[in-house]
């Protein structure tokens, strides 16, 4: 059975229902959708039941250094100067003030400064109300300053030049950089290793890391941005959805391994099964 | 709103000092490269509030003017009244005991962006991706097997399973005899990243040249 | 209720987001579209001037306080006002001359100076890297010599194989990687979005409780 004659029986299934794409590959999408939802909802119930064990996460260097980062601005009574990234509300930015909640509530329990820098407004409402709540939940609400919490522009630069100027400014001890980074974030990264901040960069443009492996202490791998708040907080609910996250990764390792199979041996089935409609 | 009329000839007889104005900022930001002084300060503060301002303009020119004089009281389109009473909701956010009414916009926000992100435009990049990973780790031409290209694919597929493998956070694949397969990852990751830092270098002199283009050609006028 | 009810308008906003996105049903597609998305670019415009407000705040309160480099915020405040005069009320749109003559020759120049120090902390940033002198920097930097030998024509002049070794690295290694970690980053995103959605990641909306 060729690509066409098996797309053409599969087409009126799903043609009433179902959107598709010019690459016809939404079907199989559709698919490895429904089945991550379907994890999603499995391990919630798992997660909820505390007598049911979850996995162990694995260790990841450059969150253990956000304690140490943090350890060292206690001691040397600098500020912590966090830049949730570049990019208004995405995963990146979601990314950012997960880890944004966890690092308030340490600087909050340490008596430490929090400084933030905001491009966007709506992140900036959002990052101060994360920030707050923190603050509240360790008994410290007159603790958090409004002033620290800096809107520097919308314009890429604009924003980068201010958060220059800050970091060196204050003199900060710990400098995180995480969510989205683009151009800026090799300025980022020189002006907080000239303050002699411990730098911790977690971002997701696979253009930028080159440079923040090279300029930071510590980089987080891409991905492990959106790990970070299951492993700062240990909570099962986000342990939770990374093993859903884990197990849909090892199918597709499956898929290309066994495409690889076929396609070596002169078949495109599995390849072509994904592109029914 | 219809504004004042500036004289173009006021405006024209502005630009020479444009050229030197761009000279002044560009020295000052470059100063930064000494060490954070006055000059710097100067120029990033003007930067930041005449860009904050300039994201303000835009959004009043594109967005607020055409949303209200067009869209409300030209087309009646009155639903839009809802989404700007729920945006201006946001400015409850800094008094402490009415911050609780901003949540809402907040949410979403947040929300609709979560939900916009959990579609088709972004599941369906991840197949393509699978899909053309599928290489054949042999390869046959007209004169048989291909050595190089075969052992290309191999190493293709190794190193895309192993990144992949790399982040499986919750599953310890690479534990004990095996840990030493983690070390693996890295380097093909760092390789590859050096590769990234390599073929960004030309882009980011590109940027220098421009503005020393800028300074020889505009100001100096030396071509 | 005053958390419930922002997180079922956070869930059914994006549920409505995630239905429109795969499924065909007549008015939920109409309604994503018709109404959804304008409202949020709508309702994210009015709030632009928070950052406004923050920032009018933060100075004010430096200046009227006196604190450290209060002199500066005078400039900032200065050419914020000098720009939203010129831009909404002088003439009232972006495209004014007088607006223009400010973005240009001001704003423009800022940017491409911050930009370009880029190229500088370039060298900075190799520096520091070579220093590092662990296994992970040195097969950065290794590479990224190699990469940049043979993408320019003077490393083919110097010998023939950099742009072969170079080519093998981008197009093998470099975009191997670059695929495995796009793949997982996909993931992550959509993993990241599903506990926004649900509310597992709240933090946001737990303040002024």
């Amino acid at each position: 059975m060729n690509l066409a004659s098996m797309r053409a029986a599969v087409a009126p299934l799903f043609t009433s229902w179902l959107k598709s794409d010019s690459n016809q590959i939404s079907l199989a999408s559709f698919l490895l959708f429904g089945f991550f939802a379907a994890l999603v909802i499995y391990y919630y119930r798992v997660a909820t039941q505390s007598s049911r064990p979850l996995p162990k996460l694995r260790r990841i260097a450059g969150l253990d250094a956000i304690d140490e980062s943090i350890g060292r601005a206690t001691e040397m009574g600098r500020p912590v100067v966090f830049n949730p990234g570049m990019s208004s509300f995405s995963a990146p930015t979601y990314g950012a003030l997960a880890v944004l909640s966890y690092v308030a509530k340490q600087t909050a329990r340490y008596d430490v400064r929090l400084i933030g820098c905001f491009r966007y407004p709506e992140v900036l409402a959002v990052a101060q109300s994360t920030i707050q709540a923190c603050y509240v939940e360790e008994g410290k609400p007159d603790a958090f300053r409004t002033d620290d919490m800096r809107y520097l522009s919308g314009d890429q630069f604009g924003f980068a030049s201010g958060c220059v100027g800050i970091v060196q400014r204050e003199r900060a001890a710990a400098h995180h950089m995480f969510g989205s980074l683009a151009a800026e974030a090799l300025l980022l990264a020189e002006a907080g290793a000239a303050a002699g901040a411990i730098q911790i960069a977690g971002q997701t443009n696979n253009l930028q890391t080159p440079f923040l492996v090279a300029a930071c202490d510590y980089c987080l791998m891409v991905e492990e941005l959106y790990v970070a708040s299951a492993y700062l907080t240990q909570d099962r609910l986000r342990t939770g959805m990374l093993a859903a996250q884990d197990i849909i990764k090892v199918i597709l390792i499956a898929l290309i391994l066994s495409g690889t199979l076929f396609v070596t041996f002169g078949s495109t089935l599995i390849g072509d099964l994904l592109i029914l409609y | 709103m219809q504004g004042v009329n500036v004289p173009a000839g006021i405006t024209a007889s502005l630009q020479p000092f444009g050229i030197y104005l761009g000279v002044i900022v560009t020295f000052g930001v470059w100063s930064m490269l000494y060490r954070e002084n006055p000059f710097y300060r100067i120029c990033e503060f003007a930067y930041v509030g005449s860009a904050s301002a300039h994201g303000l303009v835009t959004t009043f020119a594109n967005t607020i003017k055409p949303g209200v004089l067009t869209n409300i009281i030209q087309n009646g389109n009155y639903w839009e009244i809802i989404p700007i009473c729920l945006g201006c909701l946001i400015y409850f956010q800094p008094f402490r005991t009415k911050m609780w009414i901003a949540r809402y916009p907040m949410a979403y926000w947040v929300g609709y962006n979560a939900g916009y992100a959990l579609t088709m435009r972004t599941a369906m990049p991840l197949l393509t991706q699978i899909r053309q990973t599928m290489l054949p780790v042999i390869v046959r031409t007209a004169n048989g097997i291909s050595l190089v290209d075969s052992i290309n694919n191999i190493l293709f597929s190794l190193f895309v399973l192993f990144t992949m493998s790399y982040f499986l956070f919750s599953m310890n694949v690479y534990t004990g005899r095996y840990s030493f397969l983690l070390r693996v990852a890295r380097v093909i990751m760092m390789v590859a990243f050096g590769a990234g830092f390599g073929t960004g270098v030309g882009t980011r002199i590109s940027l220098l040249i421009g503005r020393l283009d800028f300074l020889f050609s505009e100001w100096l006028t030396l071509y | 209720m005053r958390r419930t009810v922002p997180l079922t308008i956070s869930f059914v906003a994006g549920m409505i987001m995630v239905i429109d996105g795969w499924l065909k049903i007549g008015f939920i597609n109409n309604f994503a579209t018709r109404y959804l998305m304008p409202s949020v670019t709508i309702s994210v415009g009015w709030a632009a001037g928070l950052g406004a407000l923050n920032l009018i705040r933060l100075h004010s309160r430096n200046i009227a306080q006196k604190r450290l480099n209060y002199q500066y915020s005078f400039v900032l405040l200065g050419f914020f006002f000098l720009m939203l005069t010129c831009g909404v009320f002088l003439q009232g749109n972006t495209t004014a001359p007088f607006y223009q003559f400010f973005y240009s020759s001001f704003q423009v120049n800022l940017s491409a100076a911050v930009y370009s120090l880029n190229s500088f902390y370039l060298v900075s940033a190799c520096y520091r890297t070579f220093r590092a002198r662990s296994w992970e920097s040195t097969a950065l930097l290794v590479v990224a010599c190699f990469t940049m030998i043979g993408s320019v024509p003077m490393g083919a002049a110097m010998w023939g194989g950099f742009p072969v070794i170079q080519n093998w690295i981008v197009k093998v290694i470099n975009d191997a990687a670059i695929r495995g970690l796009s793949i997982g980053v996909t993931l992550g995103t959509l993993s990241q979005c599903v506990r926004n959605l649900v509310g597992i990641e709240r933090g946001h909306l737990q303040a002024g409780e």
